[in-house]
């Protein structure tokens, strides 16, 4: 049975989707099969990936609203990506009023990723930076939520809200939803301050935080140039490393909590 | 004065404190009485989804008989002018060849008259089943409407469905009345 992993942090830019991308295509390199639902309106891991979202027939907008739509019908895989992707659209903007009103409304997603669970290792969701029904949405259907953190104070508040939502939905809708790890991301070694807030989200958070640190690297932003995950174009930098770094670390936990 | 900025660091902010706290706290252990109740709520919206899914097929089955109504209804009307006219047409000489014109003119009658019988009978029946139906479905309606607590607009849904059977009676004795 696949396990579904929401990466969900309520500040933007904290990296997210370069977190879905790097980490999917790095699970995909140690073999596991991966699928990547970009549940963010704006669409940034869709046009990463070299999808225009203005062409794809049908997209997670489709899945949430329409009772026939399946999420198989939606996955769009590229000879020159090794996940498959459940596109977004713009109109999933939209979603929060079309599924207002809706009993069971944050279960949508829950209910169609139920008949792929099992195609996939992993599923991993690229949360929207907001705290309405589409992150409930991804919450309800996850396992685990990762948290990537950016190494800036303002993140932290975004955490606060983030396991303020986690919380209850854990209360409501989903009493096994847990904490797969936070992330600390685009760590700047060249700042005092990121270290500060490092070491800070590593007291909070315990056993919670991934050893793995990523850096803050210039390669990552060349992603949507190249329309591929780092591991393709730049396999040998220290960014698509870490990464792999990553998860692998996530792997072994997984392991160790099996046991 | 020399003013000096108290020294703070990442680790004194506030923020962290209130993470610590949200971090500690459980998730909360349903009761059986709560998780009885998730589970009779979660079929109470099953049954409400089904009720709606059945009240919308009626609606449409009410509406497609309320086209054949009337579709009936105007065939009656035309058939019935139709026979006025012919009874009320003089007869005109025909050559000794061809059939009186009378002839013609009862066969066609007779003929209509059966239509117009035939059509009345089917009207009455559609008339009785539209009523039936529309009566079922508000009757439907007022009960999903009570079951969800909404008495007061139950009560004029079960009005309407005794002011259609009032309607209906009232138009089947003018119906009695003028035949």
């Amino acid at each position: 049975m696949g396990r579904v992993i929401a990466v969900a942090q309520h500040k933007g830019g904290t990296g997210k989707t370069t977190t879905c991308i790097s980490l999917g295509a790095s699970l995909c390199d140690m073999g596991k099969s991966v699928l990547i639902v970009d549940l963010d309106p704006q669409a940034s891991l869709t046009l990463s990936m070299g999808i225009n979202p203005l062409e794809v027939e049908r997209s997670v907008h489709e899945v949430l609203v329409d009772p026939n739509v399946t999420v198989k019908s939606t996955i769009v895989t590229r000879p020159t990506i090794c996940f498959s992707v459940v596109p977004s659209h713009v109109d999933l903007a939209m979603a929060e009023s079309e599924l207002a009103g809706r009993i069971g409304r944050e279960r949508a997603l829950q209910k169609k990723l139920a008949p792929v669970k099992d195609d996939y290792d992993y599923i991993l969701i690229d949360c929207p930076p907001t705290l309405g029904v589409l992150v409930v949405n991804a919450l309800t259907a996850a396992d685990s939520v990762l948290i990537p953190i950016q190494c800036e104070p303002l993140t932290l508040y975004g955490v606060k809200h983030l396991l303020q939502v986690i919380n209850l939905i854990r209360e409501d809708v989903n009493p096994n939803l847990s904490i797969e790890g936070v992330l600390r991301t685009m760590f700047d070694r060249r700042t005092k301050l990121s270290q500060e807030v490092s070491e800070s989200i590593s007291q909070t958070f315990g056993d919670l935080v991934f050893s793995t640190i990523i850096y803050r690297h210039i390669k990552f932003a060349e992603g949507p140039i190249h329309e591929l995950p780092i591991n393709f174009y730049a396999s040998k930098s220290v960014g698509a490393e870490e990464y792999r770094n990553l998860a692998k670390e996530l792997v072994a936990r997984e392991s160790e909590k099996a046991r | 004065m020399n003013l000096k900025k108290p020294a703070k660091g990442v680790a004194d902010l506030n923020i962290l404190k209130d993470i610590r706290g949200l971090l500690s706290t459980p998730p909360q252990e349903k009761t059986g009485d709560s998780k009885e109740q998730a589970s009779e709520a979660t079929e109470a919206q099953a049954e409400l989804t089904k009720l709606r899914a059945q009240l919308k097929a009626l609606e449409e089955q009410a509406k497609a008989q309320k086209a054949e109504l009337a579709k009936l209804k105007a065939e009656n009307s035309e058939l019935a002018a139709k026979l006025k006219t012919l009874i009320e047409a003089k007869p005109v000489p025909l050559p000794a060849a061809k059939e009186p014109v009378n002839t013609v003119n009862s066969r066609e009658i007779e003929q209509l008259e059966a239509r117009i019988e035939e059509l009345g009978e089917s009207l009455v029946k559609m008339d009785e089943l539209l009523r039936m139906k529309a009566q079922e479905l508000l009757n439907r309606i007022a009960r999903v409407f009570n079951e969800a607590g909404q008495s007061d607009v139950s009560i004029e849904f079960r009005k309407g469905a005794r002011d259609l059977e009032l309607a209906e009676n009232m138009a089947h004795f003018l119906r009695v009345l003028l035949d």
